[in-house]
């Protein structure tokens, strides 16, 4: 058996999760850059910096972003008064805020459900303007829409005068229209005191400049996190001054149906529960529609169940962990595939290219909650493999008898290995070579380190990684309209790889408003996003989205280590993994 | 266009779902009224109708991911309640999906004994099981009311076995069927059914049962 000693935390699981997206394929040198930034993005927590003061923040980003939280913002609509806001709560929770009941009734034998049952938002929508489904076609209740003078005509020849507010009650209250005709079976009547109508009314006026929050008539107010901290405070402006030229573009161009974008970055200490406390300020006291191209390793899935929570698009986070596959995170819209999907594509490519035919499968790991998620996904996408015999070890890199685990991995017929530890895999691999013991090895770009080139050259076309994206990916128009956007904003590249993204994810959250068009809700954004399909970022793989898939580009490239040059080669084609769901 | 698309629809869906307009309409005579509803009937309930249906064995997949074998596992020996479904829909589902919440309220503790409420989805490529448990989360269903995706072809089939496909998922008409795993006994309710008529036809059905065992 493997000697396996107690794990000791002598690395942060963030640092563990580290990586960057290309940590580069030795043909330029970003690999190096990425080497050193890797730590700079996700590691060292104990880092000198303990920062939530604004004022490191405005000295740091003053020129680009907004800070908009430091004055009262001006408003265009005033906000709900306290009697709209009870309507609100009756439109959209089908609950009575003074405590009464409310009751709705349904169908030909109008059977009493809590009003709960059938909120008004689930009709016609969280702006009023009704969603045609299941075959019936709930009016458009915008006030403007109702008060028109001249009334209307419906489907089925219905037509009636214009609404008064009295018309307007018995609509809801017995199902009649102003000309008397009942409404359509599918629309409930309700039962609710006095106060709870005009308080519905009240807020039925307001529905149609009632905005998600962050939207106002002339702006969409956009929030980020922004880590702060030594070289990490650098990356994270970098990000920063990216998308706030990228916005300002646009803003230039008359905004997205004349709608102006507004950055407001959110600082953090490097740590993830102080991304997770900005985050949480950011969405609570900030204003914003969604947040866009954060950086939030570290914290990765309580950021998707944060988004969840406040019901807060996160589009493009960059993240080396997706969220829980199972929890299907409606908000949360990844650009790169996380850790677990790459092995899951490494998993792939072993069987399908490699021809590996039921390998015995070893996963080293650190034994910690990482571990166990990817090992879980390398068990599952070998199960579609036939993949039978996947065990997994837990280490402490560097610090326990290579020699020893060599020759027992060998007298077990292991011949695939995965390694998810963050260093110590030099060690061990010339261990194996002593012991003529040669396994197929596997790991995320993002775990290896320098010593990969130095690995015994046994190894030759022996170790692949995998990398979520490659400069091959980018296009000649790609690359030149940001350079351009760069030039044009004087913006140094800090780091190139997280500019990318940070860019990408401002790309795909622009792409995303101008399709859903000027009636702009978090509701119609996200279905947009869902209907994204191979869509060409020019710097990254294609991004794909779709009702139950939330990572854009998902899969890996594979990219196996010359030992014998000393560089890497990209290997192969994108592995591509959405048959999985 | 799209009207008359959707006039169509409604047109089809009159006429496939039964529908009969709210007993406050009968005999008020308004000219320019719903011409769906041109020929109202007084004061018509939903009324249950006989049905043969034809209970397929497929594997499908529950909210917990399980393979389940619609006939034998799902349905077995009890006593069931089925609707169709599907997760994105926001406005008759809910409200079926409610009715659902009060019958296993009413069954209490014979729900997932007896007798199980199944609520299959009409839309499997979409409806994985984590939505559906999503779904089922947020209604508080129990131990005892299942949720039903799979593959489409084995759905699809299943779905025409008891009478419940449609083409179109979001032309999905809304109904409940009724009836005795063991001894058949079919009834589809259109519309909304009252509770009491559900769990009246379910006595019934057990009744039936009794009679049969002695
Ligand atoms: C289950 C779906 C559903 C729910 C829930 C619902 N409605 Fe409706 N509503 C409809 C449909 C369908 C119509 C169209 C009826 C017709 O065409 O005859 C309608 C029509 C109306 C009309 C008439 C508009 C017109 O121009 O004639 C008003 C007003 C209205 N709804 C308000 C509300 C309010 C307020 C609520 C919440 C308290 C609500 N509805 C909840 C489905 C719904």
């Amino acid at each position: 058996m493997t000697k396996t000693k107690e794990m000791s935390r002598h690395t942060d699981s963030e640092q563990r999760g580290g990586g960057d997206p290309c940590a580069g394929c030795g043909d330029c040198d970003r690999g190096r850059d990425a080497l050193d930034t890797r730590r700079g993005v996700l590691g060292n927590s104990r880092g000198a910096f303990n920062l939530w003061s604004p004022w490191t923040f405005i000295i740091v980003l003053l020129p680009t972003v907004f800070l908009s939280w430091l004055f009262l913002r001006p408003l265009l609509a005033p906000p709900l008064t306290p009697q709209e806001l009870r309507g609100r709560q009756i439109y959209f929770a089908g609950t009575s805020p003074s405590g009464g009941r409310i009751k709705a009734y349904i169908g030909n034998d109008r059977i009493a459900l809590p009003g709960s049952a059938a909120t008004c938002d689930s009709c016609h929508g969280s702006d009023g303007r009704g969603r045609p489904e299941a075959g019936r076609i709930p009016s458009d209740i915008t006030w403007d829409h109702l008060m028109k003078p001249y009334g209307h005509s419906h489907p089925l020849d219905r037509k009636h005068p214009a609404f008064t507010e009295a018309s307007l009650k018995r609509s809801i209250l017995n199902g009649h229209d102003p000309a008397g005709n009942t409404l359509d079976v599918t629309m409930p009547t309700y039962a609710m005191s006095l106060e709870d109508i005009n308080d519905l009314i009240a807020y039925m006026k307001r529905l149609q400049t009632d905005f998600d929050p962050g939207l106002e008539e002339k702006s969409i107010r956009i929030g980020t996190l922004l880590p702060a901290g030594g070289r990490t405070a650098a990356i994270g402006q970098g990000m920063v001054e990216v998308m706030a030229a990228y916005f300002e573009e646009i803003n230039s161009r008359g905004g997205i149906y004349s709608r102006k974008l507004k950055l407001i970055a959110a600082p953090y200490e490097t740590t993830g529960q102080s991304a997770l406390a900005g985050a949480t300020r950011l969405m609570d006291n900030e204003d914003i529609f969604a947040v866009v191209g954060a950086v939030i390793a570290g914290a990765d899935r309580q950021m998707a169940e944060l988004a969840e929570d406040k019901k807060v698009p996160l589009i493009g986070p960059f993240s080396f962990f997706s969220a829980d596959p199972d929890a299907l995170n409606e908000f949360t819209f990844y650009l790169y595939s996380g850790l677990s999907e790459q092995v899951r594509a490494l998993v792939d490519f072993a069987a399908r290219d490699l021809k590996l035919d039921n390998p015995r499968v070893a996963v080293l790991g650190q034994g910690d909650d990482h571990q166990k998620d990817l090992q879980t996904a390398i068990t599952e996408q070998g199960k579609v493999h036939g993949w039978s015999a996947v065990a997994g070890f837990s280490i402490v890199p560097n610090r326990f008898d290579a020699d020893g685990a060599a020759r027992a991995f060998k007298e077990q017929g292991v011949d695939c290995l995965f390694y998810l530890s963050f260093g110590g895999l030099k060690t061990l691999l010339e261990a194996a070579d002593r012991a003529d013991w040669r396994p197929h090895v596997f790991l995320p770009g993002a775990l290896i380190e320098k010593e990969i080139l130095e690995l015994p050259v046994g190894f030759q076309k022996r170790i692949y990684l995998s990398y979520p994206t490659l400069p091959s990916d980018q296009t000649p128009a790609g690359v030149s309209e940001f350079q351009a956007l760069l030039e044009k904003h004087e913006l140094s590249v800090k780091h190139l790889t997280s500019q990318i993204s940070a860019y990408v994810a401002a790309k795909i959250f622009v792409e995303g408003l101008k399709r859903t068009g000027s009636e702009l809700s978090r509701e119609k954004f996200i279905h947009s996003l869902e209907k994204f399909y191979q869509f060409q970022t020019g710097l990254t793989p294609r991004v794909t989205y779709g009702p139950n898939r939330r990572i854009g580009a998902l899969g890996s490239h594979i990219v196996t280590v010359d030992l014998e040059n000393k560089k890497f080669t990209p290997f192969g084609d994108w592995i591509d993994i959405s048959d999985r769901g | 266009m799209i009207r008359a698309a959707t006039m169509l629809t409604i047109a089809v869906m009159l006429i496939f779902s039964g529908l009969n307009p709210p007993a406050a309409v009968a005999g008020s005579g308004h000219g320019g009224g719903h011409s769906g509803h041109a020929m109202p009937t007084p004061g018509a309930a939903t009324q249950g109708k006989a049905v043969e249906v034809e209970l397929l064995d497929l594997a499908l997949v529950d909210q917990d991911g399980r393979k389940v074998r619609f006939k034998s596992d799902v349905i077995g020996d009890r006593l069931v309640i089925i609707d169709t479904f599907y997760t994105t829909c926001d406005t008759i589902c809910p409200i079926l999906s409610a009715l659902f919440v009060n019958l296993q309220h009413k069954l209490g503790s014979r729900l997932g004994r007896d007798v199980v409420l199944v609520s299959i989805s009409v839309d499997p490529g979409i409806d994985i099981p984590a939505r559906l448990k999503k779904y089922a989360k947020r209604h508080g269903a129990r131990p005892g009311w299942i949720f039903l995706t799979g593959g489409k072809r084995s759905v699809d089939r299943v779905l025409r076995g008891i009478g419940a496909y449609v083409r179109d998922y979001t032309q999905h008409a809304p109904a409940i069927l009724v009836g005795d795993g063991k001894h058949g006994g079919w009834t589809r309710y259109y519309e909304f059914p009252k509770p009491d008529l559900v769990l009246g036809r379910l006595e019934e059905l057990r009744a039936a049962r009794l009679a049969k065992a002695q």
